[in-house]
């Protein structure tokens, strides 16, 4: 299953970006939460933090964020701080 | 609930809530002081001001709380941990304590102070986790609906979540 949405595929390179961050779904964090969190931290559009939450809601987890391995770990780290369940791999490993 | 009044964020709690919450703080707070972590904590890397657990807990909640960053993959999501969780858990208690220090104005509906409302939002949320998880929700395994013992369980869990949705309503605009 794919899980990479397709502008965060356009959006870097495997050379550039090979770590990703993934927010699985858990069904205790609310929907309105979730895609509050998009927002305020990534700084995304409602539209863009709502097709996120929907992907983590409906296939079980989105990559929401690509970058160095040292930017993924700080982005892990704010999504455990909201209480979401987030987890780092190499892009190509999920 | 939360509510908004112009440009205020306001919170009406009866005496009844105020101390669920005050109890279900004192809970989590007393929680996240984990002795099952403090055993995992290298004495040298604490002497160095790196002194985070290097093992997830065995406690579901505090699983749940601070999860493994690196899926199958124990040295680094020991790594993770060891640098992230004692940032991590300041954070969370801290936010618990503003709660817990703002509930003492309550009960009645008063204004929250903005500075307040993201500590609020964090700790509903962290309250939510530790009661779900407790019931059983996490892993979505069919928790016994006859089972009388959880109801009240569950009915806090359903006010929390009530309680965190009236927030998030006013201030995701």
């Amino acid at each position: 299953m794919s899980v990479a949405p397709a502008e965060l595929a356009e959006s870097h390179t495997k050379i550039d970006n090979p770590w990703i961050t993934v927010v699985w779904n858990d069904p205790i964090n609310l929907m309105s939460y979730v895609t509050y969190v998009f927002q305020t931290y990534f700084g995304y559009d409602k539209a863009k933090a709502e097709t996120l939450m929907l992907q983590v809601h409906n296939a079980g987890r989105s990559v929401v964020s690509a970058g160095s391995r040292e930017e993924m770990e700080r982005d892990v780290s704010a999504m455990q701080a909201y209480g979401l369940w987030a987890t780092m791999a190499k892009d190509g490993d999920v | 609930m939360f509510s908004r009044s112009g440009p205020q964020v306001m919170l009406d709690l009866e005496e009844i809530e105020v101390e669920l919450l005050n109890s279900l703080i004192s809970q989590i707070l007393e929680l996240m002081h984990d002795p099952d972590q403090d055993e995992h904590v290298d004495p040298l890397a604490k002497l160095v001001g790196l002194d985070g657990p290097t093992v997830i807990s065995s406690d579901p909640v505090l699983a749940r709380l601070f999860p493994d960053a690196y899926p199958d993959d124990e040295a680094n999501s020991a790594d993770f941990r060891r640098f992230t969780q004692p940032d991590l858990q300041r954070q969370k208690l801290a936010n618990a304590h503003i709660v817990k220090d703002s509930l003492a104005m309550f009960p009645g509906e008063y204004e929250v102070n903005p500075s307040n409302i993201n500590a609020w939002l964090l700790t509903l949320n962290d309250l939510r986790l530790a009661l779900g998880t407790r019931i059983g929700l996490d892993n979505e395994t069919e928790v016994q609906l006859g089972d009388e013992s959880l109801a009240p369980i569950f009915g806090i869990y359903d006010w929390l979540t009530g309680l965190q949705g009236s927030l998030i309503e006013i201030i995701a605009q």
